[in-house]
């Protein structure tokens, strides 16, 4: 088969076997892809311990829903999906009232940013704690359309349909919590 | 055409922009020199935020290496946990001289624990604590330190030391009138203070008339005046001579009470002697090595004690749980009368006691026992009591669970992830009953106090859930299941493991302390980093 590596073809092959409910090789599954899923339950969920819980509970649904599991779709977007309507839940739980994804009240003004300078190069230091921090640091409303954008990589309307919202206000968060990781980021940078 | 703003810019370079809107804005920037620059840097930084967001999660806590400071605070730990237990085994031996073992359980261990804390403070720290503001300042200072420390984030830092300071401040402030320290400290017969009086020093004594409440800590505390108020008092050696006609709450070595007591005693020392003078209104609480208990009591009397000597009148129920109970004279108990004893030797009741209600016996030596120590695991109670035990240690960890999921996703891995809670649940398990009886002496901390005690109390029994929990989820991961185990096996597999490890004879008190150690440990850990994860810190301009 032209433009399949071996590699692919052994991911293919543990999926095939997991399907069929053998053990052995959801094992391997999970290993393999535990620390993709369990990224994206730190980025949106905030909380290390929370995260580590949660993936948990993806890889149990994961395993029940396996053998529905669709081969012509991406494998990647399949599972960041799962994970992602699972933080998203548990985000709600989090906050009873499920007005999580409102938007604030600094939210209603759109316009020209104060400080246009973007974030790249601030963040060449390549401070990854720091940029872990900030992350940790962002109110959900804003560090959860983040983490589908940029870890997951939805687009604006699947992470609006994931989130209950409009494509608007999708693009409004995207851009507020940018600014944000700027203004949080800028004083770190200049430090020496 | 002018240029788009940021926002629709933004969402140009994710590629999100409606077709017929994107081509329009795709125009413009070939041609503009403002915006071009712009776009490319803001792909640059959706690609830099892909990156970094994904090596984020490599910074795994569990793959970290342990820092050198980890190392050397688990090391001063480890040695400080060994001195303490060394002292505390010490110390459990003298006790076990003086009073019957067998009453030397759990809960009078822990407030003897408590009363060693604050007796080495009077003691040794005597001189230390004749500016007993100093040593407030100090435990302030050493808690805000340790919230900067452990709360490493400048805002939450700064936060937990300003309230700090304002606590203290506020306590300091609201005192200030009547704060009274250094050396000696009298308040002659003829004067009034029409307010609540703060007394620390060397010795304090109360000739004259308080009429709000007295809060005292020094080494010799004496009342011959009166008090309106409560009593609190602190003390190495504490006299009542006068009246006080509240509350009285004293922690100590030496009680001695000959005058009368409005409402209720509850004391907390090595020797309790109420004199035939004094009489308390409400009920008398004593935990004590030795009580001496002459006075009438116009309630109900409950003693914990080694020894108890009771020669007063109790208007309704007397309880006492003591490894010797004598009961001489004329005495009257209005109520029920219950012994707990080590045996029959141990109770001697006089023939003219008399009692109301029922009277009942309880001694240590009925229980069915063979030849030594190992003979309780004879005794199906044993087993009938580890049985409800677990069942309620299981439900009470399924509600914890549900309520704080995080006080269990602690991951116990490598040595330092049980060295360093095993550190940190020592220091709660001492600090924190110091640091909430000085907390109590203020006005203003006390209803803090308060609440701590009852959260330290909660945590001493949750201690042993928390560690089954986690040690059943690793035992169990250990063994392969690789979606992680569901929690109530765990939570079950775990506490058996840890009934079963208490239980072995002779190692299983040291199991038990380590395991509520840890418990403590963890639970502090957790509680912080959950407080650390769900803050969102104001973020500054």
């Amino acid at each position: 088969m032209v433009g399949v590596s071996a590699e692919d073809a052994a991911l293919h092959d543990v999926l095939a076997r997991a399907q069929g409910g053998d053990g052995e090789a959801f094992g391997e599954f999970y290993r393999r892809f535990s620390r993709r899923v369990f990224g994206l339950c730190l980025h949106v969920l905030g909380v290390r311990e929370d995260a580590e819980d949660a993936t948990g509970e993806v890889f149990l649904r994961v395993r029940g829903a396996l053998s529905r599991y669709d081969t012509s779709q991406p494998l990647d977007a399949w599972l960041m999906r799962i994970a992602t309507n699972l933080c998203v839940d548990r985000l709600r739980r989090r906050q009873r009232e499920g007005r999580l994804f409102a938007p604030g009240a600094d939210e209603a003004v759109e316009g020209q940013a104060a400080e246009p300078s973007p974030l790249a190069e601030m963040m060449e230091k390549e401070q990854r704690e720091i940029v872990a921090q900030a992350m940790e640091a962002l109110p959900d409303r804003y560090r959860v359309p983040i983490a589908l954008r940029y870890y997951a990589e939805m687009s604006y309307d699947e992470i609006a349909e994931r989130l209950g919202q409009t494509r608007q206000e999708v693009a409004t968060s995207l851009f507020r919590a940018k600014q944000r990781l700027r203004r949080t980021l800028a004083p770190a940078s200049e430090a020496p | 055409m002018s240029c788009p703003t940021e926002a629709v810019l933004a969402v140009y370079a994710d590629g999100e922009l409606p077709p017929e809107e994107a081509r329009r804005t795709e125009a413009h920037i070939a041609a503009c020199p403002r915006c071009q620059p712009l776009v490319e840097a803001l792909h640059g930084e959706s690609r830099l935020l892909t990156r970094l967001l994904d090596e984020a999660v490599a910074t795994e806590p569990a793959e970290a290496e342990t820092s050198w400071a980890d190392r050397v605070t688990a090391l001063l730990v480890v040695v400080a946990a060994g001195a303490g237990i060394q002292a505390l085994w010490r110390w459990l031996g003298t006790l076990g001289e003086q009073t019957s073992v067998s009453i030397v359980d759990t809960r009078s261990l822990m407030v003897s624990a408590l009363f060693e804390a604050v007796f080495y403070l009077l003691r040794e720290g005597a001189s230390m604590l004749t500016s007993f503001m100093t040593v407030l300042g100090l435990f302030f200072f050493a808690a805000g330190f340790v919230g900067l420390w452990y709360w490493r984030r400048r805002t939450a830092g700064v936060m937990v030391l300003t309230a700090l300071v304002a606590l203290a401040a506020s306590s300091a402030s609201a005192l200030e009138r009547r704060v009274v320290k250094d050396g000696n400290v009298t308040i002659p017969a003829d004067e009034t203070i029409d307010d609540s009086v703060f007394a620390a020093g060397e010795t304090v004594s109360v000739d004259g008339i308080i009429t709000g409440n007295l809060l005292v800590c020094a080494r010799r505390v004496s009342v011959r005046g009166t008090v309106k108020g409560d009593l609190v008092a602190l003390g190495q050696r504490i006299e009542l001579d006068g009246k006080v006609e509240g509350n009285v709450v004293t922690a100590g070595e030496e009680l001695a009470v000959r005058g009368p007591i409005g409402r209720s005693l509850h004391a907390f020392v090595k020797h309790a002697g109420i004199d035939r003078e004094a009489k308390i209104e409400w009920d008398s609480i004593t935990f004590a090595q030795a009580a001496d208990l002459e006075g009438q009591v116009g309630r109900d009397l409950l003693v914990f004690a080694g020894i108890t000597n009771l020669r007063g009148d109790v208007a309704r129920h007397a309880s006492a749980w003591t490894g010797h109970l004598k009961v001489e004279g004329p005495v009257k108990i209005g109520g029920d009368f219950t012994a707990h004893t080590a045996d029959k030797d141990h109770l001697n009741v006089d023939s003219r006691v008399t009692v109301v209600g029922k009277t009942e016996t309880h001694f240590e030596s009925d229980k069915p026992k063979g030849s030594g120590k190992g003979s309780r695991y004879a005794s199906p109670s044993f087993y009938v009591w580890k049985t409800v035990w677990l069942a309620a240690a299981f439900l009470t960890g399924l509600v914890l669970s549900r309520l704080w999921p995080s006080f269990f996703a602690y991951r116990l891995g490598n040595t330092s992830s049980i060295l360093k809670p095993l550190g940190i649940g020592f220091l709660v398990l001492v600090a924190a009953p110091i640091g909430i009886l000085l907390l109590g002496v203020t006005l203003v901390g006390l209803p803090l106090a308060l609440l701590l005690l009852a959260l330290w109390i909660a945590s001493l029994y949750l201690s042993g859930i928390v560690v089954g929990g986690i040690a059943g989820r690793a035992l169990l991961e250990r063994r392969g299941a690789v979606p992680p185990p569901p929690f109530p096996l765990a939570l079950i597999v775990g506490l058996l493991v840890v009934a079963v490890a208490a239980s072995i004879p002779y190692l299983g008190g040291l199991v038990r302390f380590c395991v509520l150690l840890l418990g403590l440990g963890i639970a502090t850990v957790q509680a912080a980093r959950t407080w650390r994860g769900t803050a969102t810190p104001s973020v500054s301009p």
